[in-house]
């Protein structure tokens, strides 16, 4: 049976034959499979994007009751670890230098004098901003305790001058309502991330492999003396590997759902409809690259470079696209990965249907559509 | 009567492969400079040459692997790369390297190119199984393809190149580090598809193996130097060889050195070959002469194919440079007492014995050959000897120094020559040659002489600061030579040292390693390119981690193991082939062009009588019939046979 140049006894000939040597390779299935659960618990573990337990020193030049009460505030909050008492505040710098402690607290000595007298205190904050996210939350957080204290210290004032305190302290309340992600748990934005950021590199490497190493053995030109046409070898090819990447794809969505936790709240059978045709994009870009290197190591340093990088940073996946300079927003569109990492989120964390997700569904059709075409065109001029 | 043949064929048969003027260059260099050849049905075509002259590009160009840059192609009068597609099925290709699928079976194997080429299910059971039988591959049908030894990873390719039945069979050194026993197996397999009228076109850098084909093309730098049968390419010939045997061949050698007409003779152990071109009435004389003082017996023998190809290139301009005059810088050792002692030896990895139990000396100034196949246990012996690697047990004395307790000590005294190019290619050649006498501390007026010496025999003085990478194979072994000597050693082991090298420069290589034997350099070579073990005084052959037999080229020769050759020209050497070797001659015959070399076997009552009688009986008339001389691989053959037989009598298929 043949529609164009595709042979259907020739691709089951090349994929029976992938298959058996893929079954026979343990190095094969060590790389495909396991390594993608490997970094799954990296990241899983390792990333987190929420702030705790800040390092935190100080110097209390005040010492009284007051300060130390204020003091107090800081260390009984889960998002502080007051790890030091500093002497001095050349102390707390070098602290700070060290990278010992993230945060410094100076209490100056008219601390508790002005707050008596009825002024204002200043109390002075050393923040790391190295790590700038960490640095905004940790002064969102010190602001948050120091408005708590602010707010007592109020009423303590307004009571002992006899008054009777307002009934609502807080003329307006903020009541944040959290969707999606009710606990905040950054690991609920983390793992489905994932799902889409490992699949951007380890099919397109195993694919660029697939077909290179049989151009570096030679036996590539057994196939081409052969009636096999291009096309059919290269289906044949990319069955099996297409096999392989969804089979770790439904291993990690399986760790993600109940080893991690992350409730998976969307259709499955959509998602993995949509990581189908998301791997076969990802494969699509090794075969690209397949047709453009000649050595196995090649292939794979090249495809790691070309997918690794972008999967992480330009994908949506730690930082939002619309947040990337202009000329990386187009740069992002040269990998499907940003179409899935909102698919993949969306299906996942918000359990949303396929209507929400045309213009990623159509973003990765046309991606498909162009890699393809490209890869065959450059394939068959160069076999 | 050689061309007679050809004649015949060209009235009744088209070629089944034309070519004209196939060109192919890469960058600058042309790798394919202008090649016409034709193949005929049942014909076997040697393409043969050094590495680099250009038979991997041509053949490739001549399958549609590679575009010609002009020039065309036509099987069976069709033009290549216009029907490519119809005409793919007609064709076979064997790469140069092993292009299976390792982690497949041999059956998988079979069955995948079966699919690939659409052979109908019945058809490919049959042909599977006719395969299998003949590549005696049965046994082995469920082994995987990277776990079969050399030889039978080439006879399942083989077997994959002719799933379809192919017309032309296209065979890119088919047996370049393959065994002799299995390449004489090989050839055996390419008997039976001519006789089925199959042609076939294979490439080969071995000289002896293109005296199978029935025509030869000698190809050199891109070009065919010449095309025609064996016989006539020799017969062509204006020169003659004379052959001087003796103790005291060598002598002779550095005598027509001295007097400047050394560069048509050649040392072969204890044998001197000059060429005499015909009116050279006074080099003929002079050899007379010399035989006579150095009491050297003298015979005219054939010239051989590598002879003639030596001629062209001369005639081309491409020859044998003299030795520099003044001779090798070196110290002058004393010949004659024991360098190499091994008693014993054995190299264990696990359980099993690499090295199991030699023993073997080797006096100074000898030129020591160690032939063997791939896995015989060669490189861990010379491993053990260079110092390399522990002996398990027994006794190992090289250059003085006992290798079982202080094998460092001898790291001085040799010299290494790998088979792989050892120097560095993006070094200038005076780089090198500084880097070696650094290495070894050679300085002052030594690295003068020295530097001078190298410079001199490789023929690079002004080419001191070209890249080494861009010197051709011939220069870049003279070099690495020179740079393995420049401590002066007193020994210098050389691995397969002139593989893949033109037979003019492998000629210039020999020279040096004559003249090194003279100054009392022990000259240690592994190989298993028949010329190199030639060339040896002594050799030993090697087998399955045991020395099996031990001797000079001559001695091995006349030795009972090894059967009696007749050569058979009968008129249709095909029909007799057919005829012989399917009733009472199995295995034994083999064809040389339009000629059967018939081993003959006391034990199988094959004898020259039975021979004659065979030939009556099947009516075959014979043009001529004579005794041939037999090779050095009709020499490894026996013996390894012999040994096989020995160890297991009965089983055939533990061979295979």
């Amino acid at each position: 049976m043949r529609v164009g140049p595709f042979e259907l006894e020739h691709i089951l000939a090349v994929a029976n034959k992938e298959f058996r040597e893929i079954y026979r390779d343990p190095r094969y299935i060590a790389f495909a499979l396991v390594l993608p659960i490997v970094l799954l618990f990296l990241y899983g573990y390792a990333i987190t994007m929420d702030v705790q337990n800040l390092l935190t020193a100080y110097v209390n030049f005040d010492k009284t009751t007051l300060s130390a009460r204020y003091m107090d505030r800081f260390a009984s909050s889960r998002y502080f670890q007051v790890a030091k008492e500093a002497r001095s505040r050349k102390e707390l710098e070098e602290l700070m230098e060290r990278s010992e402690i993230r945060l410094g607290i100076v209490i100056p000595a008219d601390f508790s004098r002005k707050l008596y007298g009825g002024k204002r205190a200043e109390v002075e904050f050393l923040v790391d901003g190295t790590w700038p996210n960490m640095a905004n939350l940790a002064i969102g957080y010190v602001q948050a305790v120091n408005g708590a204290f602010n707010q007592g210290m109020l009423q303590g004032l307004l009571q002992r001058a006899g008054l009777m305190a307002p009934k609502s302290p807080e003329p307006i309340v903020v009541e944040p309502r959290v969707w999606f992600n009710e606990d905040l748990d950054s690991l609920n934005f983390i793992i489905p991330g994932l799902y889409a950021a490992i699949f951007m590199s380890f099919p397109p490497i195993l694919c660029a492999l697939a077909i290179v190493r049989e151009k570096e053995a030679g036996s590539i030109e057994q196939i081409y003396m052969s009636p096999i046409s291009s096309e059919s070898f290269i289906l044949g090819k990319l069955i099996p590997q297409l096999t392989i990447a969804f089979t770790g794809l439904v291993l990690l969505a399986l760790l993600g759902t109940f080893w991690f936790g992350v409730q998976f709240k969307g259709d499955p059978l959509l998602f993995f409809g949509l990581g189908v045709l998301y791997l076969s994009t990802t494969c699509g870009f090794g075969l690209l690259v397949s047709s453009v290197t000649r050595t196995q190591v090649a292939a794979m340093i090249g495809t790691m470079i070309l997918t690794m990088i972008p999967a992480f940073l330009f994908s949506g996946f730690f930082f939002p696209i619309s947040n990337l300079a202009k000329q990386f927003i187009l740069y992002s569109y040269l990998f499907s990965g940003r179409f899935f990492v909102v698919i993949s989120r969306g299906i996942v964390i918000k359990g949303v249907h396929l209507e929400t997700l045309y213009p990623q569904v159509f973003g990765l059709l046309i991606y498909a559509a162009a890699i393809y075409a490209i890869s065959f065109f450059v394939l068959r001029k160069r076999l | 009567m050689e061309g007679r043949d050809s004649l015949h064929r060209e009235a009744s048969q088209e070629p089944v492969l034309r070519a004209k003027g196939l060109k192919k260059a890469y960058g600058k260099t042309l790798a394919v400079d202008g090649v016409d050849l034709e193949v005929y049905p049942g014909e076997a075509f040697g393409l043969v040459g050094p590495d680099g002259a250009g038979k991997t590009t041509t053949i490739k160009m001549l399958v549609g692997l590679i575009k010609p840059d002009s020039g065309s192609v036509a099987i069976q009068g069709q033009d290549l790369h216009e029907n490519l597609k119809a005409i793919k099925p007609v064709l076979g290709y064997m790469s140069q390297e092993f292009t299976l699928y390792p982690t497949l079976s041999v059956a998988e194997n079979l069955r995948f190119f079966a699919r690939a080429y659409r052979v109908p299910d019945a058809e490919e059971r049959e042909r599977t199984n006719d395969l299998l039988a003949f590549s005696r591959l049965g046994p082995f049908r469920s082994r995987y393809a990277g776990r079969l030894s050399g030889g039978m990873k080439k006879k399942l390719a083989l077997s994959c190149a002719l799933i379809h039945t192919p017309k032309v069979l296209f065979l890119d050194e088919p047996t370049t580090g393959v065994d002799p026993v299995s390449r004489q197996d090989f050839w055996l397999l390419l008997y039976e598809l001519l006789a089925q009228g199959v042609a076939i076109l294979v490439s080969t850098p071995y000289m002896d193996e293109a005296e199978r084909c029935n025509r030869v093309a000698l190809m050199h730098e891109g070009r065919l130097l010449t095309t025609d049968t064996p016989r006539a390419l020799c017969n062509a010939s204006t020169s003659k060889i004379f052959e001087l045997r003796g103790e005291r061949a060598s002598e002779a050698f550095f005598r027509l050195h001295q007097a400047q007409t050394s560069e048509r003779a050649e040392l072969y152990g204890r044998k001197l070959s000059v060429r005499v071109e015909d009116g050279q009435q006074g080099l003929k004389e002079e050899l007379e002469r010399i035989a006579e003082e150095k009491r050297l017996e003298v015979t005219q023998v054939p010239l051989l194919l590598e002879d003639r190809f030596v001629e062209i290139l001369e005639a081309k301009g491409h020859k044998k440079r003299p030795m520099p005059p003044g001779g090798l810088p070196f110290r002058q050792r004393e010949k004659g007492k024991p360098c190499i002692e091994v008693e014993g030896l054995y190299k264990y990895f696990g359980d099993f014995a690499a090295v199991d139990g030699i023993s073997f000396e080797v006096a100074q100034g000898e030129v020591f050959g160690f032939l063997g196949p791939n896995g015989a246990g060669k490189s861990t012996t010379i491993s053990m000897l260079i110092g390399l690697l522990h002996a398990s047990r027994g006794h190992m004395n090289v250059s003085g120094v006992d290798m079982l307790k202080t094998p460092e000590m001898v790291k001085g005294r040799i010299g290494y020559m790998s088979q792989i190019f050892s120097l560095y290619g993006d070094l200038t050649v005076m780089e090198n040659i500084e880097l070696y006498a650094g290495i070894y501390g050679v300085t002052g007026g030594m690295f003068q002489a020295r530097k001078r010496w190298v410079l001199g025999m490789t023929g690079l003085e002004r080419f001191e600061r070209q890249m080494t990478r861009s010197l051709s194979m011939g220069y870049k072994q003279r070099l690495a030579l020179g740079c393995a000597l420049m401590h002066d050693p007193e020994i210098v082991f050389l691995d397969e040292p002139t593989a893949g090298v033109d037979p003019v420069s492998r000629r210039e290589f020999f020279d040096l390693i004559a003249a090194m034997a003279e100054k009392g350099i022990t000259v240690f070579v592994t190989t298993h390119y028949m010329d190199e073990a030639e060339r040896c005084e002594r050799i030993a052959l090697m087998y399955s981690g045991k020395i099996i037999t031990m001797g000079t080229p001559d001695t091995l020769k006349a030795a009972k193991e090894v059967p009696k050759i007749v050569e058979v020209h009968p008129e249709d050497p095909i029909a007799a082939y057919n005829a012989l070797s399917k009733d009472g001659w199995e295995g034994g015959i083999h064809l040389f062009g339009e000629r059967l070399h018939v081993s003959l076997d006391e034990a199988k009552g094959r004898d020259e009588q039975s021979l004659r009688r065979d030939l009556e009986r099947f009516r075959i008339r014979t043009i001529e019939m004579n005794a041939a001389k037999p090779t050095m691989e009709d020499v490894f053959v026996a013996f390894i046979l012999q040994y096989e037989r020995a160890k297991n009598q009965g089983s055939s298929e533990t061979f295979p």
